[in-house]
């Protein structure tokens, strides 16, 4: 079984920064947090019923760390898609991308994770699915694999519907698929030689004007941080006592 | 020696004794044969150290009179056995020892020898007594009754007096020319003469001599079997004792790709851990030391010991006792995993690391790096630990703190402050080397930087630089952790990571002196940095602070009419030694009364958040902050100090939680705070001071 899992390395959490560009800087990132999730699942599975997990992310050069810290967690390769040109690519550009390295590559299922911790956009995903032709099955909170398909647990405001499909599909997985491992020293050392290949637009057959700021369907016009709010009500006080207090102010308005 | 001679089969007492020896030394040499299947160890650095180690903790034994009664008890059975031997040796020669000692000096070496050897037979005796005394009445908590225990006392009893009536039997019966020079076995012979005939104190004599051989040939078989054993090893134990600073974790490299990380099985120890089981002489001071299991939590640092030794042991089980006979397969204890064999899991995890077990251990056995060696290969190789500790790895690992907090925000504390906080960077504006023309550089440590209760000790630190005029500059931005909790939670990799990175910065910078009111980030930038290529000059606060008073720089005169206890910090006091200079900042006050808790010093008790316990959930036993907290409001005080930030947020918390409302009136502070706010108000030497509000 060959489980691809799509991985976007994203500034790190709480560090985000507007550059002078009014963009996002891409300085130090770290994997996308839900994406470890579904990376975690999937290397559970390969281990249970044997298989590799390949890694396919599209980003500049420093998302190698993020990159490389999931090889250490236990991923067998990592394809990295890298163009100068890449920058500022709207999600059609992204899917055009994904979609055009997932082609060259052989395999049963990929795996994503719910949404990115940068981008929030949640459609990159279900837009490959249906590009690639192949069945989507989302929010999963438990994923079971056999040799011809894949059936998940899939979150209903009820409890969860089971969902089936043959491979090859496209997963989407929440956290509730159980804790990302922390890598091991050996992991860590592995990864140092594990295969990475790294491709670019021409590798992939894509005209650069086609994507990134210059394809992009949907254009940047500004960032703003948003204007310190006021007014918050901070409770300091022994447990007990803050929750009757949270309480309280819910039920003042009405909102419990 | 004639009487010696008559003793039937007389010619048999050496050859048994030769024979016990030979089982002696096989055994022995089986216990090397452990040692070489360990890991080697090369001990050739300060041999005066470890020589004055030998006299002060082997011969001398200071550790032992801590403990007064059992102290004196043991000194008298330690020596008494050491001059009872020259007896047992003339015994098992036929007299050959007698004639040697006797000789020089016309034989007055052996006259004087007989009334000391006398005097030790019966306070052996005494001693052996009172032993068994506490055994069975006292039962002291730290002392497991076991049959080991019992067998070693009763044959030292039954030597030792054997030895005494053979003397007697023989005094009585044949005299002696130098019987004037034995004062109890003279009069005690001349009693029993009195009363039996001379055949039976002939029988007697033969009985008792073949007697006190006997037990000596069962000792020396049952010996390397024993607790008792650290009579062998305990001197050797003493002399390859760590030297180096206690607080540097065993040096590691993670590039040796083939090595195993850290400590599984016995096999990864070095051969002076397996030394140390075999010299373990399950006392329990360790156990009676530790925090942990004084706030029932399953570590037991004597128990996690003598497991050791038993799979030393076990591993010997497979080995003949004839070291030319191979074994057929490798023995299991060898293999086997520590943890959850020696020590469980949990308890693994329980330690504070707060080194009171090395302390209090009268042989010098070192059970902190035994416990983080397990704990390195549990996070580095099998990635086993407790769950909440993820997320502090990836902190320290993705934003170089423990409280994930961007670098950026690293000099919030500074503002509102009325002078500007100097950064290296700043300050090297001027100049490549400006930055070591400063007196100091102000380590602040993540903890004084992101915890809001210790950002105000930081503010209070760099008050009393600006009130004493001393040059200063932090490294704001450019600082990280120093890795101290990563390393202590077993994660090499992460500590050698924020380690070169530091190291990097601060030789860019070559302070001429790291000042730092952290004692985690003191121990490990002076005591663990060096084994990365990074060597500073460090100095806590307390000991800068208390130098800034003493040399008059810094003159508090606001009245503070408080009494006060002075909570140690384990790895300021019980590691490096700096137990005045905070009580004597604190003595600089006019107006505070210290009251010292019970444990303070050297023998302090943990706050509870050493070792990277601080970022993990205390849910067995009872907290340990809370015990400590207690000690601290049993001095009646009224106010508790301290100079380590975990410290400071484990007794505020403490003393918050403390039943009935005890602690409410009381503060936690640090000493630097305590002395900012004696410090004259609105200026000092000409400078602005800001308002210290107390912490509410
Ligand atoms: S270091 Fe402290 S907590 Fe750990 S075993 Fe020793 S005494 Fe107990
Ligand atoms: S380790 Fe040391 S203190 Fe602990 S029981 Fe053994 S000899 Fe005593």
């Amino acid at each position: 079984m060959h489980i691809v899992v799509l991985l976007k390395a994203v500034p790190i959490v709480g560090t985000e920064r507007l550059g002078p560009d009014q963009r996002v800087q891409r300085g130090q990132l770290e994997a996308n947090g839900n994406d470890e999730y579904v990376l975690e699942k999937a290397l559970k599975l390969t281990e249970a019923n044997g298989g590799e997990v390949s890694l396919l992310s599209m980003g500049p050069a420093s998302a190698i760390d993020a990159l490389r810290k999931a090889l250490a967690m236990g991923a067998t390769r990592a394809y990295h898609v890298q163009d100068e040109a890449l920058a500022g690519s709207c999600i059609r550009g992204t899917v055009d991308v994904l979609v055009a390295a997932l082609r060259k590559i052989e395999f049963d299922l990929l795996f994503v994770g719910a949404d990115t911790s940068d981008g929030l956009g949640g459609v990159v995903a279900p837009a490959v699915a249906a590009r690639l032709g192949l069945p989507y099955l989302s929010y999963a909170s438990e994923i079971r694999a056999s040799g011809t398909g894949v059936s998940i647990d899939r979150l209903s405001p009820t409890g969860f519907d089971v969902q089936e499909a043959a491979s090859p599909a496209v997963v989407m997985g929440t956290q509730l698929l159980g804790e990302p491992r922390y890598p091991s020293l050996r992991g860590i050392m592995q990864a140092r030689t594990k295969e990475t290949t790294t491709w670019s637009l021409a590798d992939l057959g894509i005209d650069p004007a086609s994507v990134g700021e210059a394809g992009a369907t949907t254009r940047f016009i500004g960032s703003e941080t948003p204007p310190q709010r006021s007014g918050a009500t901070v409770v300091k006080a022994p447990p007990d006592e803050a929750a009757a207090a949270i309480v309280d102010f819910l039920a003042t308005r009405r909102l419990i | 020696m004639n009487a010696l001679a008559q003793v039937p089969l007389a010619p048999m007492l050496p050859v048994l004794f030769v024979v016990a020896t030979v089982v002696f030394v096989l055994q022995m040499a089986r216990h090397l044969r452990i040692f070489a299947a360990a890991q080697p160890v090369v001990f050739s650095d300060q041999p005066e150290t470890r020589l004055r180690s030998v006299f002060v903790y082997s011969l001398a034994q200071v550790r032992m009179f801590r403990d007064l009664g059992p102290g004196l008890g043991h000194a008298a059975i330690f020596w008494g056995f050491v001059i009872l031997v020259v007896g047992t040796a003339d015994h098992v020669t036929l007299g050959l020892v007698h004639s040697i000692i006797a000789w020089p000096l016309d034989g007055w070496l052996w006259r004087l020898l007989l009334p000391v050897q006398n005097i030790l037979a019966v306070s052996v005796l005494g001693s052996v007594a009172y032993m068994l005394f506490r055994r069975v009445v006292v039962r002291p908590r730290r002392l497991t009754l076991s049959r080991d225990g019992w067998t070693i006392l009763l044959l030292i009893g039954a030597v030792v007096g054997t030895e005494l009536l053979a003397e007697a039997f023989q005094i009585g019966r044949y005299g002696d020319p130098d019987a004037a020079w034995s004062i109890v076995a003279t009069p005690l012979g001349n009693a029993l003469s009195s009363v039996l005939p001379s055949g039976a104190m002939e029988l007697g004599f033969d009985v008792s001599l073949w007697a006190s051989v006997i037990l000596v040939c069962y000792f020396l078989v049952y010996l390397p079997r024993s607790k008792h054993l650290h009579i062998v090893t305990a001197i050797f134990n003493a002399f390859l004792r760590k030297v180096r600073p206690r607080g540097e974790l065993p040096a590691m490299d993670l590039e040796a790709e083939t090595a195993r990380f850290g400590v599984k099985t016995i096999e990864d120890l070095g051969w002076k851990d397996l030394l140390d089981g075999f010299t373990c002489t399950e006392c329990g001071r360790c156990q009676d030391a530790c925090p942990a299991w004084a706030t029932g939590k399953p570590l037991n640092p004597k128990t996690m010991i003598m497991g050791l030794r038993e799979m030393a042991v076990g591993a010997e089980a497979g080995m003949s006792l004839l070291p030319w006979i191979k074994p057929a397969s490798p023995a299991p204890g060898l293999t086997q995993p520590i943890v959850d064999t020696a020590i469980p899991f949990d308890a693994v995890w329980d330690c504070v690391t707060c080194g009171a077990c090395v302390e209090a251990c009268p042989v010098l056995i070192e059970h902190v790096d035994k416990i983080v060696g397990l704990r390195r290969n549990l996070v580095l190789e099998e990635s086993r630990f407790p769950a909440e500790l993820t997320s502090s790895f990836n902190a320290m690992e993705r934003y170089g703190n423990p409280w994930s907090q961007p670098a950026s925000a690293r000099l919030d504390w500074t503002r509102g402050l009325p002078f500007e906080v100097p950064t290296a960077a700043s300050v090297a504006a001027a100049g490549p080397s400006a930055v070591s023309e400063l007196e100091c550089l102000y380590w602040v440590g993540c903890a004084a930087a992101f915890d809001d209760r210790n950002k105000r000790v930081a503010r209070a630190v760099v008050t009393c630089l600006e009130a004493a005029g001393v040059s200063y500059a932090v490294l704001g931005q450019e600082e990280s952790c120093t890795g101290d909790p990563a390393r202590r939670m077993g994660n090499e990799y992460v500590f050698q990571m924020l380690a070169k990175g530091n190291i990097a910065t601060l030789d860019r910078y070559k302070p001429r002196t790291i000042v730092t009111a952290c004692p985690h980030c003191f121990n490990t930038l002076g005591n663990e940095y060096g084994q990365l290529g990074g060597h500073y000059e460090v100095v806590h606060h307390s000991t800068f602070l208390s130098r800034l008073v003493e040399e008059g720089r810094l003159r508090p005169d606001r009245a503070d009419a408080r009494t006060m206890t002075y909570h140690d910090s384990c790895y300021l006091a019980r590691y490096n030694g700096v137990i005045a200079d905070p009580r004597s900042v604190l003595g600089s006050v006019p107006g505070i009364e210290l009251r010292e808790m019970e444990k303070n010093g050297r023998g302090g008790f943990c706050c509870g958040a050493g070792g990277g316990r601080m970022w993990m959930e205390e849910d067995r036993g009872t907290r340990i902050n809370a015990e400590r907290t207690r000690q601290a409001l049993e001095t009646g005080a009224q106010g508790v100090a301290t100079a380590c930030p975990f410290c400071l947020v484990m007794l505020r918390d403490g003393l918050a939680d403390a039943p009935d409302g005890q602690g409410k009136d009381i503060l936690a502070q640090d000493i630097a705070e305590i002395l900012a706010a004696s410090l004259p108000p609105g200026g000092h030497n000409g400078r602005m001071l800001p308002v210290l509000t107390s912490p509410g």
